[in-house]
């Protein structure tokens, strides 16, 4: 493994693990996510 | 309205028998069939290759394609199955990474494959940018802008749009790339392993894209189940082409990927066996397969390891030989040199170089010379066998009529003939019987050779020595009356210092080497040589086959 290779594994890994977080994050926490044709599922769901 | 209102009312036909949060009825029978067996058949290879080639360059990057590959599939494959929302989303948001990787990885795969180079800086780089981005732009609505909850999916963002644009870019840049070491390589098996892995490449990854491209245009995702069939083609080619060179034998790999191909399949009918009776069927089935694929393994295991040592043996027993001819070409040329000084010696004594000598020793000395001369032939034919042998023999291409070179051949021998009171006799009807080739090593070695053994081996009555021409052939037959040849005799006759039984008896001064060299000045003028005879006592007949010129 030579000197550069190191520090651009490691960018990666850290830029991978935010971004998947971020997109955990999303998904399961905060949830503020766009809905489209959410008319069509207000009707079935009747909120 | 907001995302987490949706809860799992929305896709109600979906009910999370698998572990709790996945329903594996709702996909297409053929997800399970063609994506599970593919993805670990992918991972599999993959990773096979990458220790069969000790973590080579080119195995490295072609794991990483299988791990993105891998990532894909499992990824797609939660998106068709996930039955939360939150899941769903969490794929769909992923599949950037997986998709992106896939081709960037593909693409440095390319690269190495065919320049058989490291990544050079700037293309390092680049790939690390555009990884950079997509991490970057992965949990932005650049990604997945909206949940289509109507759909139960997500909605491409323009990312999507960069990343569709991407992969026929990518594509073209691996087939330039491709054509460019294509066109510089000078070796043709290097040529067809670059233009192979290119095309394999880039066919593969265009079927893949084409294939998501195209279900996602018409919104048809049954269209992306078959884009990924190509890639197990590709991982093998490649897989194949990586480690040719090394221990790797494809029978193996074929026996284990059916195995694993197998064993995947029928594993996964466990997700649709539905009564106790169909899962015990699918177990002993399973079961079976497992145990006969483990025997079956092992056995190709065992039949490559023996013909791999073959093989080894082999090479060794071909360095072993061509050292003991270097030995032999070495001792013969030292035994010639002194055995030609003696020769020297005696010829002297008797011509009286060394002063008056008497009866006696002069008997003893043209005995001792007559001796010499026979070692020193023996010697000759040894060195001249082992110059065939190692192909260091230069013939001289010239055009001669056969006819006079017989002709002459026979005058020559005649008086050995007419002393042992045969009949020698030249059948040559007239014209011109021409051939190209070396005249004077033809002559020694191959007709005088024939002539003189006839005559040699002929205790009475006669040798017929006959030339014709039939098409493009002409044919020299030398028959006797002799003491023939045989059937055990007839085994070893052209072989290397090959006696026949009797022979030695009859001919003292035999070599073993004659016919061997004889055979081997014919096959060099592209020509045949074979014997023929009824037995021992029923003579022998002679044929040498050249092309007319």
């Amino acid at each position: 493994m030579n000197r550069k290779t190191l520090p651009i594994g490691l960018l990666l890994v850290v830029a991978l693990s935010v971004s998947i977080a971020l997109a955990w994050h999303q998904s399961f926490v905060s949830q503020d996510i766009p809905l489209e044709n959410a008319d069509a599922a207000r009707d079935i769901l009747r909120v | 309205m907001t995302f987490a209102d949706i809860g799992s009312s929305i896709c109600s036909n979906e009910s999370p028998g698998f572990l709790g949060l996945f329903d594996l009825s709702t996909p297409p029978a053929l997800l399970f069939y063609s994506y599970v067996p593919i993805a670990l058949l992918v991972l599999f290879l993959g990773v096979f290759v990458f220790v069969s080639a000790n973590g080579s360059r080119e195995s490295r990057w072609l794991l990483a394609v299988s791990l993105f590959f891998f990532g894909w599939v499992a990824d797609i494959l939660v998106q068709w199955v996930a039955s939360y929302h939150s899941i769903l989303l969490f794929a769909w948001k992923l599949n950037a990474i997986f998709e992106a990787g896939l081709f960037l990885s593909a693409f440095a795969f390319v690269y190495v494959f065919v320049t058989r180079a490291p990544l050079p800086g700037l293309v390092r780089d680049m790939l690390v940018l555009a990884s950079v981005t997509v991490l970057a732009l992965v949990p932005t609505q650049l990604n997945i802008a909206a949940y289509d909850v109507a759909g139960c999916e997500g909605v491409a963002g323009s990312l999507w749009l960069w990343i569709y644009g991407a992969e026929p870019a990518l594509i073209g840049l691996m087939l330039f790339i491709g054509f460019d070491a294509w066109r510089s390589a000078r070796d043709t098996a290097d040529r067809y392993r670059i233009a192979l892995g290119t095309i394999g490449t880039a066919l593969a990854f265009g079927i893949f894209f084409f294939s998501n491209y195209y279900g996602e245009l018409v919104q048809t995702y049954d269209f992306n189940l078959w884009g990924p069939i190509g890639l197990v083609v590709f991982e093998l080619v490649l897989g194949f082409m990586i480690v040719r060179y090394r221990a790797f034998d494809l029978t193996i790999v074929a026996a284990q990927a059916l195995i694993v191909a197998q064993v995947t399949l029928i594993g996964s009918e466990f997700f649709f066996a539905r009564s106790a009776t169909n899962r015990i069927l699918v177990s002993i089935t399973f079961l079976t397969t497992f145990i006969f694929g483990w025997f079956l393994v092992r056995s190709v295991r065992r039949e490559v390891a023996q013909r791999e040592e073959i093989e080894h043996k082999e090479a060794e027993l071909e360095v072993a030989n061509q050292q003991q001819v270097r030995l032999l070409h070495f001792i013969s040329h030292e035994v010639k040199g002194y055995l030609t000084k003696a020769q020297g010696v005696f010829a002297g004594v008797l011509e009286g170089d060394y002063g008056p000598v008497n009866e006696e020793a002069r008997t003893v000395a043209a005995s001792s010379l007559g001796e010499m001369r026979k070692g020193v032939a023996l010697v000759m034919d040894i060195l001249e066998a082992s110059n065939l042998r190692k192909g260091t023999v230069a013939f001289a291409k010239t055009r001669f009529d056969l006819r006079d070179a017989i002709h002459m051949v026979v005058d020559e021998v005649r008086p050995m003939a007419t002393k042992k009171q045969l009949i020698l006799e030249a059948s040559i009807p007239p014209g011109a019987y021409f051939i190209e080739g070396d005249e004077d090593k033809l002559t020694k070695h191959v007709f005088r050779n024939l002539i003189e053994n006839a005559v040699k081996y002929t205790p009475h009555g006669r040798v017929r020595v006959s030339l014709a021409r039939t098409g493009a052939v002409t044919r020299l037959v030398v028959e006797d009356s002799g003491v023939g040849i045989t059937p055990e005799d007839m085994q070893k006759l052209f072989t290397e210092g090959g006696h026949g039984a009797e022979s030695q008896r009859v001919n003292p001064d035999s070599t073993g080497y004659g016919l061997f060299i004889a055979k081997q000045v014919v096959e060099a003028h592209a020509g045949r040589i074979y014997a023929e005879s009824d037995g021992a006592g029923k003579g022998s007949r002679f044929v040498v086959e050249l092309p007319t010129v």
